[in-house]
Protein backbone atom coordinates (compact mmCIF):
# COMPACT_ATOMS: atom_id res chain seq x y z
CA UNK A 1 0.00 0.00 0.00
CA UNK A 2 2.65 2.18 0.92
CA UNK A 3 4.45 1.59 -2.76
CA UNK A 4 1.05 2.71 -4.50
CA UNK A 5 1.54 5.90 -2.50
CA UNK A 6 5.10 6.52 -3.09
CA UNK A 7 4.50 5.96 -6.70
CA UNK A 8 1.06 8.15 -6.61
CA UNK A 9 2.84 10.74 -4.86
CA UNK A 10 6.15 10.56 -7.87
CA UNK A 11 2.86 10.95 -10.67
CA UNK A 12 1.41 14.00 -8.87
CA UNK A 13 4.67 15.55 -7.96
CA UNK A 14 6.14 15.24 -11.88
CA UNK A 15 2.38 16.45 -13.15
CA UNK A 16 2.80 19.37 -10.35
CA UNK A 17 6.35 20.49 -11.43
CA UNK A 18 5.29 20.44 -15.55
CA UNK A 19 1.72 21.34 -15.43
CA UNK A 20 1.71 19.86 -19.01
CA UNK A 21 -1.57 18.00 -18.81
CA UNK A 22 -3.51 19.85 -16.35
CA UNK A 23 -3.11 23.24 -18.45
CA UNK A 24 -3.79 21.40 -21.58
CA UNK A 25 -7.08 20.08 -20.27
CA UNK A 26 -7.70 23.17 -18.69
CA UNK A 27 -7.46 24.84 -21.57
CA UNK A 28 -9.67 22.16 -23.99
CA UNK A 29 -12.67 22.42 -21.52
CA UNK A 30 -12.44 26.57 -21.79
CA UNK A 31 -11.89 26.08 -25.73
CA UNK A 32 -14.97 24.02 -25.76
CA UNK A 33 -17.39 25.66 -24.16
CA UNK A 34 -16.33 29.29 -25.22
CA UNK A 35 -17.36 27.91 -28.97
CA UNK A 36 -20.38 26.54 -27.66
CA UNK A 37 -21.07 29.88 -25.65
CA UNK A 38 -20.40 31.61 -28.82
CA UNK A 39 -21.97 29.27 -31.04
CA UNK A 40 -25.17 29.16 -29.29
CA UNK A 41 -25.35 33.26 -27.99
CA UNK A 42 -29.21 33.20 -27.00
CA UNK A 43 -30.72 29.78 -28.04
CA UNK A 44 -31.90 27.89 -25.81
CA UNK A 45 -29.80 24.12 -25.75
CA UNK A 46 -31.91 20.98 -24.81
CA UNK A 47 -30.96 19.19 -21.79
CA UNK A 48 -30.38 16.26 -23.69
CA UNK A 49 -27.34 17.75 -25.81
CA UNK A 50 -26.10 19.80 -23.04
CA UNK A 51 -25.74 16.57 -21.05
CA UNK A 52 -24.04 14.80 -24.04
CA UNK A 53 -21.69 18.20 -24.51
CA UNK A 54 -20.69 17.51 -20.97
CA UNK A 55 -19.45 14.19 -21.47
CA UNK A 56 -18.16 14.64 -24.86
CA UNK A 57 -15.92 17.41 -23.91
CA UNK A 58 -15.32 14.94 -20.59
CA UNK A 59 -14.44 11.66 -22.76
CA UNK A 60 -11.91 13.80 -24.87
CA UNK A 61 -10.22 15.84 -22.50
CA UNK A 62 -9.56 12.52 -20.59
CA UNK A 63 -8.08 11.41 -23.96
CA UNK A 64 -5.96 14.12 -24.84
CA UNK A 65 -4.37 14.05 -21.14
CA UNK A 66 -4.97 11.54 -19.08
CA UNK A 67 -4.52 8.45 -20.89
CA UNK A 68 -0.56 9.03 -21.75
CA UNK A 69 0.58 8.14 -18.19
CA UNK A 70 2.05 4.84 -19.40
CA UNK A 71 2.55 6.04 -22.80
CA UNK A 72 4.54 8.68 -21.21
CA UNK A 73 6.44 6.58 -19.03
CA UNK A 74 7.16 4.73 -22.25
CA UNK A 75 8.16 7.59 -24.59
CA UNK A 76 10.11 8.61 -21.87
CA UNK A 77 12.02 5.35 -21.32
CA UNK A 78 11.36 5.70 -17.36
CA UNK A 79 9.08 2.65 -17.34
CA UNK A 80 12.48 0.68 -16.85
CA UNK A 81 13.18 2.38 -13.72
CA UNK A 82 9.93 2.21 -12.56
CA UNK A 83 9.35 -1.49 -13.21
CA UNK A 84 13.02 -1.86 -11.56
CA UNK A 85 11.75 -0.64 -8.69
CA UNK A 86 8.14 -1.67 -8.03
CA UNK A 87 5.64 -4.64 -9.26
CA UNK A 88 3.29 -3.72 -12.18
CA UNK A 89 0.23 -4.07 -10.16
CA UNK A 90 1.63 -1.36 -7.93
CA UNK A 91 2.57 0.55 -11.05
CA UNK A 92 -0.98 0.29 -12.25
CA UNK A 93 -2.78 1.08 -9.64
CA UNK A 94 -0.73 4.41 -9.18
CA UNK A 95 -1.81 5.40 -12.83
CA UNK A 96 -5.34 4.33 -11.79
CA UNK A 97 -5.72 6.94 -9.29
CA UNK A 98 -3.62 9.46 -11.22
CA UNK A 99 -6.22 8.90 -13.90
CA UNK A 100 -9.64 9.18 -11.80
CA UNK A 101 -7.52 12.48 -9.87
CA UNK A 102 -7.36 13.70 -13.08
CA UNK A 103 -10.63 12.96 -14.32
CA UNK A 104 -12.75 14.17 -11.38
CA UNK A 105 -10.23 17.49 -11.24
CA UNK A 106 -11.75 17.72 -15.70
CA UNK A 107 -15.33 17.11 -14.76
CA UNK A 108 -15.09 19.74 -11.68
CA UNK A 109 -13.74 22.06 -14.12
CA UNK A 110 -16.52 21.29 -16.95
CA UNK A 111 -19.25 21.23 -14.20
CA UNK A 112 -18.26 25.05 -13.21
CA UNK A 113 -17.79 26.01 -16.45
CA UNK A 114 -21.22 25.13 -18.01
CA UNK A 115 -22.48 26.39 -14.93
CA UNK A 116 -20.89 29.61 -15.67
CA UNK A 117 -22.37 30.19 -19.04
CA UNK A 118 -24.24 27.34 -20.54
CA UNK A 119 -28.23 28.97 -18.96
CA UNK A 120 -29.90 25.23 -19.40
CA UNK A 121 -26.81 23.57 -17.00
CA UNK A 122 -29.29 23.87 -13.65
CA UNK A 123 -28.89 20.99 -11.57
CA UNK A 124 -31.89 19.27 -9.57
CA UNK A 125 -30.33 16.26 -7.65
CA UNK A 126 -26.98 17.08 -6.49
CA UNK A 127 -26.33 13.46 -4.89
CA UNK A 128 -27.22 11.82 -8.17
CA UNK A 129 -25.01 14.70 -10.16
CA UNK A 130 -21.87 13.90 -7.87
CA UNK A 131 -22.50 10.09 -8.26
CA UNK A 132 -22.56 10.28 -11.73
CA UNK A 133 -19.38 12.56 -12.18
CA UNK A 134 -17.73 10.30 -8.91
CA UNK A 135 -18.61 6.36 -10.78
CA UNK A 136 -18.19 8.11 -14.28
CA UNK A 137 -14.56 9.35 -13.56
CA UNK A 138 -13.73 6.12 -12.36
CA UNK A 139 -15.24 4.17 -15.40
CA UNK A 140 -13.47 6.53 -17.41
CA UNK A 141 -10.30 6.05 -16.25
CA UNK A 142 -10.32 2.51 -15.57
CA UNK A 143 -10.82 1.89 -19.26
CA UNK A 144 -7.89 4.75 -20.15
CA UNK A 145 -5.52 3.26 -17.81
CA UNK A 146 -5.30 -0.15 -19.22
CA UNK A 147 -5.94 1.12 -22.71
CA UNK A 148 -2.50 3.50 -22.13
CA UNK A 149 -0.95 0.28 -20.55
CA UNK A 150 -1.45 -1.21 -23.84
CA UNK A 151 -0.78 1.27 -26.20
CA UNK A 152 2.41 2.06 -24.91
CA UNK A 153 3.75 -0.90 -25.99
CA UNK A 154 2.21 -0.86 -29.43
CA UNK A 155 3.78 1.05 -32.83
CA UNK A 156 1.03 3.73 -34.11
CA UNK A 157 0.19 5.18 -31.08
CA UNK A 158 -1.53 8.13 -32.05
CA UNK A 159 -4.19 5.83 -34.41
CA UNK A 160 -4.84 2.84 -31.42
CA UNK A 161 -6.41 4.84 -29.11
CA UNK A 162 -9.46 6.62 -30.69
CA UNK A 163 -9.76 3.11 -32.39
CA UNK A 164 -9.61 1.08 -29.22
CA UNK A 165 -11.00 3.45 -26.62
CA UNK A 166 -14.67 4.37 -28.44
CA UNK A 167 -16.07 1.12 -28.29
CA UNK A 168 -14.60 0.27 -24.99
CA UNK A 169 -15.68 3.35 -23.36
CA UNK A 170 -19.36 4.20 -25.33
CA UNK A 171 -21.38 2.48 -22.71
CA UNK A 172 -19.84 4.07 -19.90
CA UNK A 173 -20.85 7.78 -22.05
CA UNK A 174 -23.81 6.36 -22.89
CA UNK A 175 -25.10 5.16 -19.45
CA UNK A 176 -23.46 9.02 -18.13
CA UNK A 177 -25.77 10.92 -20.17
CA UNK A 178 -28.81 9.10 -19.55
CA UNK A 179 -27.75 9.78 -15.54
CA UNK A 180 -26.83 13.60 -16.51
CA UNK A 181 -30.32 14.01 -18.05
CA UNK A 182 -31.68 12.84 -14.73
CA UNK A 183 -29.90 15.25 -12.40
CA UNK A 184 -30.56 17.52 -15.17
CA UNK A 185 -34.63 17.54 -15.39
CA UNK A 186 -37.16 18.24 -12.08
CA UNK A 187 -38.31 14.57 -12.67
CA UNK A 188 -37.55 11.29 -10.97
CA UNK A 189 -36.89 8.40 -13.02
CA UNK A 190 -36.39 4.39 -12.20
CA UNK A 191 -33.64 3.54 -13.80
CA UNK A 192 -31.13 5.58 -12.41
CA UNK A 193 -30.38 3.10 -10.07
CA UNK A 194 -29.55 0.25 -12.78
CA UNK A 195 -27.38 2.29 -14.64
CA UNK A 196 -25.17 3.73 -11.54
CA UNK A 197 -24.69 -0.35 -11.34
CA UNK A 198 -23.79 -0.70 -14.58
CA UNK A 199 -21.21 1.91 -14.35
CA UNK A 200 -19.80 0.44 -11.05
CA UNK A 201 -20.38 -3.72 -12.20
CA UNK A 202 -18.42 -2.30 -15.58
CA UNK A 203 -15.53 -0.57 -13.67
CA UNK A 204 -15.27 -3.64 -11.05
CA UNK A 205 -15.02 -6.04 -14.02
CA UNK A 206 -12.22 -4.25 -15.84
CA UNK A 207 -10.29 -2.96 -12.68
CA UNK A 208 -10.45 -6.67 -11.92
CA UNK A 209 -8.88 -8.10 -15.05
CA UNK A 210 -6.72 -5.29 -15.57
CA UNK A 211 -4.86 -6.25 -12.27
CA UNK A 212 -5.25 -10.31 -13.17
CA UNK A 213 -3.39 -9.05 -16.58
CA UNK A 214 -1.56 -6.23 -16.44
CA UNK A 215 1.67 -7.86 -15.96
CA UNK A 216 1.89 -9.86 -19.10
CA UNK A 217 1.47 -6.27 -21.06
CA UNK A 218 4.75 -5.73 -19.84
CA UNK A 219 6.84 -9.01 -20.90
CA UNK A 220 9.38 -8.70 -23.64
CA UNK B 1 24.30 -17.05 -0.32
CA UNK B 2 23.52 -15.72 -3.73
CA UNK B 3 23.53 -17.23 -6.84
CA UNK B 4 22.87 -16.68 -10.67
CA UNK B 5 21.89 -18.99 -12.74
CA UNK B 6 20.79 -18.98 -16.38
CA UNK B 7 20.53 -21.77 -18.89
CA UNK B 8 20.56 -21.98 -22.39
CA UNK B 9 18.99 -18.39 -22.71
CA UNK B 10 18.21 -18.11 -26.85
CA UNK B 11 16.45 -14.37 -27.62
CA UNK B 12 14.69 -13.51 -30.74
CA UNK B 13 13.37 -10.15 -31.70
CA UNK B 14 11.23 -10.49 -34.49
CA UNK B 15 12.31 -13.49 -35.50
CA UNK B 16 16.01 -12.43 -35.50
CA UNK B 17 18.11 -14.43 -33.08
CA UNK B 18 19.87 -12.18 -30.75
CA UNK B 19 21.13 -14.76 -27.88
CA UNK B 20 21.93 -18.58 -28.86
CA UNK B 21 22.41 -20.82 -25.89
CA UNK B 22 23.96 -18.93 -23.04
CA UNK B 23 24.62 -19.81 -20.02
CA UNK B 24 26.29 -18.53 -16.91
CA UNK B 25 26.42 -19.27 -13.07
CA UNK B 26 27.82 -16.47 -10.94
CA UNK B 27 27.72 -16.84 -7.19
CA UNK B 28 28.44 -14.45 -4.24
CA UNK B 29 31.67 -12.52 -4.54
CA UNK B 30 32.28 -13.21 -7.86
CA UNK B 31 32.23 -11.16 -11.17
CA UNK B 32 31.17 -11.81 -14.18
CA UNK B 33 31.87 -9.68 -17.77
CA UNK B 34 30.05 -10.29 -21.25
CA UNK B 35 32.19 -9.09 -23.83
CA UNK B 36 30.91 -8.81 -27.79
CA UNK B 37 30.77 -6.44 -30.72
CA UNK B 38 28.62 -3.74 -30.92
CA UNK B 39 24.71 -5.87 -31.52
CA UNK B 40 25.99 -9.15 -29.96
CA UNK B 41 23.24 -9.33 -27.07
CA UNK B 42 25.20 -8.05 -23.83
CA UNK B 43 21.96 -5.30 -23.35
CA UNK B 44 19.42 -7.81 -23.85
CA UNK B 45 21.95 -10.53 -21.87
CA UNK B 46 22.05 -8.04 -18.39
CA UNK B 47 17.46 -7.08 -19.25
CA UNK B 48 16.99 -10.76 -18.87
CA UNK B 49 19.15 -11.43 -16.06
CA UNK B 50 17.50 -8.25 -14.29
CA UNK B 51 13.85 -10.41 -15.46
CA UNK B 52 12.87 -6.83 -17.40
CA UNK B 53 13.10 -8.87 -20.48
CA UNK B 54 11.51 -12.92 -20.98
CA UNK B 55 13.85 -14.88 -23.10
CA UNK B 56 12.52 -16.74 -25.82
CA UNK B 57 13.94 -19.88 -24.16
CA UNK B 58 15.51 -21.14 -21.41
CA UNK B 59 16.05 -20.22 -17.66
CA UNK B 60 17.20 -17.92 -15.32
CA UNK B 61 17.37 -18.94 -11.58
CA UNK B 62 18.07 -16.25 -8.69
CA UNK B 63 18.72 -18.13 -5.39
CA UNK B 64 19.10 -16.80 -1.67
CA UNK B 65 21.02 -19.83 0.40
CA UNK B 66 19.65 -22.46 -2.25
CA UNK B 67 16.11 -20.98 -1.97
CA UNK B 68 14.55 -19.56 -5.34
CA UNK B 69 13.82 -15.96 -4.90
CA UNK B 70 10.17 -15.24 -5.79
CA UNK B 71 10.21 -13.33 -9.08
CA UNK B 72 8.28 -10.49 -7.01
CA UNK B 73 10.73 -10.27 -4.55
CA UNK B 74 13.88 -10.10 -6.86
CA UNK B 75 14.33 -6.52 -6.95
CA UNK B 76 15.20 -6.15 -3.58
CA UNK B 77 17.87 -8.42 -4.46
CA UNK B 78 19.68 -6.44 -7.46
CA UNK B 79 20.22 -2.99 -9.01
CA UNK B 80 21.46 -2.32 -12.09
CA UNK B 81 23.08 0.31 -13.74
CA UNK B 82 22.78 1.19 -17.24
CA UNK B 83 22.71 4.14 -19.96
CA UNK B 84 18.92 3.17 -21.08
CA UNK B 85 17.67 3.61 -17.18
CA UNK B 86 16.31 6.90 -17.73
CA UNK B 87 15.82 9.21 -15.01
CA UNK B 88 12.75 11.47 -14.25
CA UNK B 89 13.96 15.07 -15.54
CA UNK B 90 11.24 16.56 -13.01
CA UNK B 91 12.46 15.00 -9.60
CA UNK B 92 15.48 16.57 -7.93
CA UNK B 93 18.36 13.93 -6.75
CA UNK B 94 17.50 13.49 -3.51
CA UNK B 95 13.95 12.75 -4.61
CA UNK B 96 15.23 10.35 -6.88
CA UNK B 97 16.57 8.29 -4.02
CA UNK B 98 13.94 8.84 -1.63
CA UNK B 99 11.68 7.47 -3.87
CA UNK B 100 13.74 4.33 -4.42
CA UNK B 101 14.74 3.82 -0.68
CA UNK B 102 10.30 4.01 -0.16
CA UNK B 103 9.52 1.79 -3.37
CA UNK B 104 12.31 -1.03 -1.66
CA UNK B 105 11.34 -0.67 1.70
CA UNK B 106 15.09 -1.62 2.52
CA UNK B 107 15.81 -1.36 6.50
CA UNK B 108 19.51 -1.42 6.43
CA UNK B 109 19.77 1.06 3.27
CA UNK B 110 22.54 3.54 3.08
CA UNK B 111 22.05 7.06 3.49
CA UNK B 112 21.09 9.52 0.48
CA UNK B 113 23.53 12.32 2.09
CA UNK B 114 26.67 9.46 2.31
CA UNK B 115 26.12 8.49 -1.08
CA UNK B 116 25.45 11.47 -3.12
CA UNK B 117 28.60 12.32 -0.98
CA UNK B 118 30.79 10.17 -2.01
CA UNK B 119 29.91 10.20 -5.99
CA UNK B 120 30.50 14.47 -5.98
CA UNK B 121 26.75 14.81 -6.29
CA UNK B 122 25.97 16.67 -2.57
CA UNK B 123 25.76 20.14 -4.03
CA UNK B 124 23.55 18.96 -6.39
CA UNK B 125 21.17 17.02 -4.42
CA UNK B 126 18.13 19.65 -4.32
CA UNK B 127 18.55 20.13 -8.05
CA UNK B 128 16.22 18.66 -11.03
CA UNK B 129 17.59 15.50 -13.31
CA UNK B 130 16.52 17.60 -16.43
CA UNK B 131 19.74 19.86 -15.49
CA UNK B 132 22.40 17.68 -14.82
CA UNK B 133 24.69 16.50 -17.45
CA UNK B 134 25.23 13.02 -18.95
CA UNK B 135 28.03 11.99 -16.33
CA UNK B 136 26.35 13.43 -13.58
CA UNK B 137 23.52 11.40 -14.34
CA UNK B 138 25.28 8.34 -14.57
CA UNK B 139 27.15 8.71 -11.04
CA UNK B 140 23.27 8.88 -9.88
CA UNK B 141 22.72 5.83 -11.49
CA UNK B 142 25.37 4.13 -9.24
CA UNK B 143 23.63 6.43 -5.51
CA UNK B 144 20.75 4.97 -6.65
CA UNK B 145 21.76 1.50 -7.71
CA UNK B 146 23.87 1.42 -4.11
CA UNK B 147 21.22 2.80 -1.80
CA UNK B 148 19.51 -0.50 -1.36
CA UNK B 149 22.91 -1.93 -0.74
CA UNK B 150 22.07 -4.39 -3.73
CA UNK B 151 23.33 -8.71 -3.25
CA UNK B 152 23.73 -8.72 -7.12
CA UNK B 153 25.14 -5.43 -9.22
CA UNK B 154 24.67 -5.38 -12.72
CA UNK B 155 26.18 -3.20 -15.25
CA UNK B 156 25.87 -2.34 -18.89
CA UNK B 157 28.83 -0.34 -19.78
CA UNK B 158 29.56 0.76 -16.51
CA UNK B 159 32.15 3.84 -17.35
CA UNK B 160 30.32 5.36 -19.94
CA UNK B 161 30.11 9.00 -19.40
CA UNK B 162 32.04 9.44 -16.88
CA UNK B 163 35.04 11.31 -16.48
CA UNK B 164 38.87 9.92 -15.20
CA UNK B 165 37.28 10.84 -11.35
CA UNK B 166 34.04 9.20 -12.17
CA UNK B 167 36.12 6.21 -13.55
CA UNK B 168 38.37 5.79 -10.67
CA UNK B 169 34.94 5.46 -8.45
CA UNK B 170 33.35 2.82 -10.37
CA UNK B 171 36.88 0.91 -10.66
CA UNK B 172 36.82 1.16 -6.74
CA UNK B 173 33.21 0.11 -6.37
CA UNK B 174 33.64 -3.01 -8.81
CA UNK B 175 37.21 -3.76 -6.74
CA UNK B 176 35.07 -3.81 -3.19
CA UNK B 177 32.49 -5.95 -4.85
CA UNK B 178 33.74 -8.87 -3.47
CA UNK B 179 34.80 -7.55 -0.17
CA UNK B 180 31.09 -6.36 0.47
CA UNK B 181 29.75 -10.07 -0.70
CA UNK B 182 27.99 -8.31 -4.17
CA UNK B 183 27.40 -10.80 -7.38
CA UNK B 184 28.71 -8.21 -10.17
CA UNK B 185 28.12 -9.12 -14.00
CA UNK B 186 29.10 -5.95 -16.02
CA UNK B 187 28.68 -6.12 -19.77
CA UNK B 188 31.63 -4.19 -21.23
CA UNK B 189 33.75 -3.23 -24.28
CA UNK B 190 36.73 -1.75 -22.52
CA UNK B 191 39.55 -3.90 -21.99
CA UNK B 192 40.33 -1.67 -18.89
CA UNK B 193 37.19 -2.98 -16.87
CA UNK B 194 38.26 -6.81 -17.82
CA UNK B 195 40.37 -7.06 -14.87
CA UNK B 196 37.50 -6.58 -12.65
CA UNK B 197 36.17 -9.94 -13.95
CA UNK B 198 36.63 -13.22 -12.56
CA UNK B 199 35.33 -14.76 -15.55
CA UNK B 200 34.35 -13.73 -19.14
CA UNK B 201 31.73 -14.45 -21.50
CA UNK B 202 32.38 -13.67 -25.09
CA UNK B 203 29.25 -12.95 -27.34
CA UNK B 204 31.78 -12.38 -30.04
CA UNK B 205 29.32 -11.11 -33.19
CA UNK B 206 26.44 -12.79 -31.29
CA UNK B 207 24.03 -15.18 -33.04
CA UNK B 208 23.06 -14.87 -36.36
Amino acid sequence: MKSFFTLLYKDLLCEFRTKHAIYSLLVFVLTTVLVLLFSILDKDFSVELISSLFWIVSFFSTMTGLSRSFVLEEEKHTIMFLRLQSSVTNIYLSKLFYTIIGSLIINISITIAFSLFLSGFIIYNYTLFALTILIGSIALSSAATILSAIISRAEFKGLLFPLLSFPIMLPILITSVQLTNITLTNFTFENELNYLQFQLSYSTVLITSSLMFVKYIFEE
Amino acid sequence: MITVQADNICKNYNRQNVLNNISLFASEKYSIAITGKNGSGKSTLIKILTRFVTPTSGRIFHYDNNFLIQPEKLNNYFSIVAPYLMLYEELTALEHLRFVKKLKKINNASSEVELLKQFSLFDSGNKKVGSFSSGMIQRLRYCIALISNPKILLLDEPTSNLDSEGEDLVYFLMKSAKKNNITLIFATNHKKDLKYADCLIDLGEGAK
